[in-house]
């Protein structure tokens, strides 16, 4: 129990100024942050300039999540197809109901952060988001500003006519005009 | 320090109402712009602050549809999807623009390729072989920008692509381009799907050669051009065979090779000796004849880690005969798998063979972690194979007494689509396995208390009762 007690513990400043206490252990899962504490400045406040508090608190529940399960695997010792499986379904339920602007700031986060699994979560997520989308649908979804002149969209829709097939959206505009 | 005072002092009301109506025109200039670019309701452009690396990651995972499809975002978007590694023009998407006629394929394939820039990781096409006129020139261009991973999928104009798995007889195979071989030294892995192999023509150095995982599906090639593949890919360390036909006798000898797996292949005189394939980890043979493919039980194989094993639609599996085999010559030394861990089979209780068989390979696994027994009863089980004729039935007490050996390591023991024929497998198993920790069991027939009732070596068993969800995939 004393072990538990006198867990090593590092702070982390947010970019609006919030300042999370968290384990060392939980920390080190971002790779950043471990090459920072072995160069040992543990003791002042780390600041995370790039990520608001609660895309910190995201990412800190993940980091949380990934030391309880190695450490319940290292137990049971056989790491089988089932505790994958396990794993994968606990990565979909951790991405469920983010949304599109959660969503990019913890791309950005995780990038800084170096957390491979948090990034992979996030790429997985961000390809099931865009894939069969139209264009047009994208753009709402993460506000791309469409900066192309109608003749120039119609050139480069023509370059590569065989993916631009059946856009109910580009039609809708072209006859509203 | 005199020169802003003097400034302070010059200030008259007309200068402050320029500066004023300035700095207000340029607010609202600004507000303008900002209008201008971020029409969207919570402001700002999101994607834009991505890392680059990250965007090509994620245009890399979409299909490339999807991927193209990003050119037309925005200015920004143009070129983005030109750097995907990643060229997957797969046609088994549902509403793909790949299921209009194969011409167009080709000039897809063919667009898309001049187009992008950079080195390629990954191609994967799968496309008609009457009109495959364009392959050899695709494959120069892989070859000339550091391809690592290639599959070719061919399939003939009357097979749906739905039946892409299906062997199609009598139809015209692509024959692979003889430079190809030669060419494509930065090649990785490589899947060929119903095609033919003709002389390859490697170089005398062959060293620079860096395949590692071959998969051949339904590919027709003669023992010669077959056996000159472990030649000229010396560190070849996957490989699968599917459906091949291979004609005349083969030997496979291949230095590296750790994971082999041979599935449902046909008129084939193949040999396996742990003296040819002294790196072997993984064997999986699967739907296969005793003469199709033997394994020589003649000494041991201590590399060999994983076994997957079963026979073909209802004849036994060719292993399991030769052990079976292995018990009648007394005089044969026994076979010894030491290095075994994990054995996973199908077994047909009503067939002597494999039921002697099977006791004899446990009786030569002394290090055996994890055994999974699939049970498996069709019409035809009690039949010899390589006669044709239905073999002794099988005597239980015969089973139960010949050597089983301890099974001192054996943790989890997983019996699926079990009948109360098959409880001995249980009891024998029990009875010897004194580390045993989990028995799962998915029924067909047989009940739990009949389990609940047999002696066990180890103290603490539990038996779980498998879902179907749990069952392995076969």
């Amino acid at each position: 129990m004393s072990e538990s007690t006198e867990k090593k513990m590092v702070r982390l400043r947010s970019s609006d100024g919030e300042v999370f206490e968290v384990e060392e252990s939980v920390a080190k899962v971002a790779k950043t942050l471990q090459d920072m504490l072995e160069e040992d400045c543990a003791d002042a406040v780390i600041p995370i300039t790039c990520v608001r508090a609660p895309i910190l608190t995201k990412v800190i529940d993940y980091c949380k999540d990934q030391v309880m399960i190695s450490s319940s695997s290292s137990t049971t010792n056989n790491p089988n197809e089932r505790t994958e499986q396990e794993r994968k379904a606990w990565g979909q339920k951790f991405m469920e109901g983010v949304d599109s602007s959660t969503l990019c700031e913890l791309l950005v986060a995780s990038n800084f952060l170096n957390i491979e699994g948090l990034l992979n979560l996030g790429v997985d997520k961000m390809v099931s988001m865009i894939q069969g989308k139209y264009p047009q649908e994208i753009r709402d979804m993460f506000n791309v500003v469409n900066d192309f002149t109608p003749e120039e969209e119609e050139e480069i829709r023509n370059q590569n006519a065989w993916a631009f097939e059946r856009d109910p959206y580009y039609k809708k505009r072209s006859s509203s005009k | 320090m005199s020169k802003p005072s003097g400034y302070v002092t010059e200030l008259t009301p007309f200068k402050v109402g320029c500066v004023l109506t300035c700095f207000l025109g340029s607010i609202i200039q600004q507000r303008r712009l900002y209008r201008q670019e971020m029409p969207g309701v919570c402001g700002h452009d999101l994607l834009s602050n991505l890392p680059g690396p990250l965007i090509e990651e994620i245009l890399n995972w979409l299909p490339l549809r999807d991927a193209v499809r990003t050119s037309i975002l925005s200015r920004a978007w143009r070129h983005h999807w030109k750097t995907i590694r990643r060229l997957d023009f797969d046609l088994r998407d549902p509403d793909s623009y790949l299921e209009k006629p194969g011409e167009l394929l080709l000039s897809v394939i063919d667009h898309v390729l001049s187009q992008r820039s950079g080195s390629i990781e990954e191609f994967d096409c799968r496309i008609f072989s009457e009109i495959s006129g364009n392959v050899g020139r695709w494959l120069l261009y892989l070859a000339n920008h550091g391809i690592q991973h290639i599959a070719l999928r061919f399939y003939h104009w009357s097979m749906r692509p739905t039946m892409c798995d299906r062997i199609f007889i009598g139809a015209t195979l692509f024959k692979l381009p003889s430079f190809f071989f030669s060419s494509c030294k930065t090649i990785v892995s490589l899947s060929l799907f119903h095609c033919e192999l003709e002389v390859i023509p490697f170089p005398s150095q062959i060293t620079s050669f860096s395949l590692r995982t071959l998969r051949l599906f339904q590919v027709q090639a003669s023992n010669k051009v077959f056996e000159s593949l472990f030649y000229g890919f010396p560190r070849l360390e996957k490989l699968v065979l599917y459906m091949c036909i291979i004609k005349g006798k083969v030997k496979i000898a291949s230095p590296c090779l750790r994971s082999l797996t041979i599935i449902d292949i046909h008129r084939v005189n193949m040999t396996l000796t742990s003296q040819q394939l002294p790196g072997l980890h993984k064997l999986g043979l699967r739907q296969i004849w005793d003469q199709d493919v033997s394994v020589a039980l003649h000494s041991e194989w201590p590399s060999l880690q994983k076994m997957k094993l079963s026979g073909s639609g209802g004849y036994p599996s060719s292993l399991l005969v030769a052990a079976a085999a292995c018990s009648q010559i007394k005089f044969s030394p026994l076979f010894r798998f030491n290095g075994l861990v994990s054995l996973s089979l199908v077994i047909h209780s009503t067939n002597r063979e494999e039921n002697l068989g099977l006791v004899q390979v446990l009786a030569g696994s002394p290090h055996l972690r994890r055994l999974e027994i699939i049970c498996s009863a069709r019409k035809r089980d009690n039949y010899c194979t390589k006669t044709r004729r239905r073999s002794a039935p099988v005597n239980e007490t015969e089973v139960m007494n010949s050597t089983w050996g301890v099974l001192k390591e054996l943790r989890s023991f997983d019996i699926v689509y079990m009948t109360d024929s098959e409880i001995k497998y249980v009891e024998g198993i029990l009875a010897r396995a004194p580390a045993l920790e989990t028995l799962g069991v998915y029924f067909k027939g047989a009940s739990l208390e009949a389990l609940n009732l047999l002696p066990r070596a180890s103290p603490n068993v539990k038996i779980l009762q498998l879902s179907s969800t749990d069952l392995p995939d076969w």
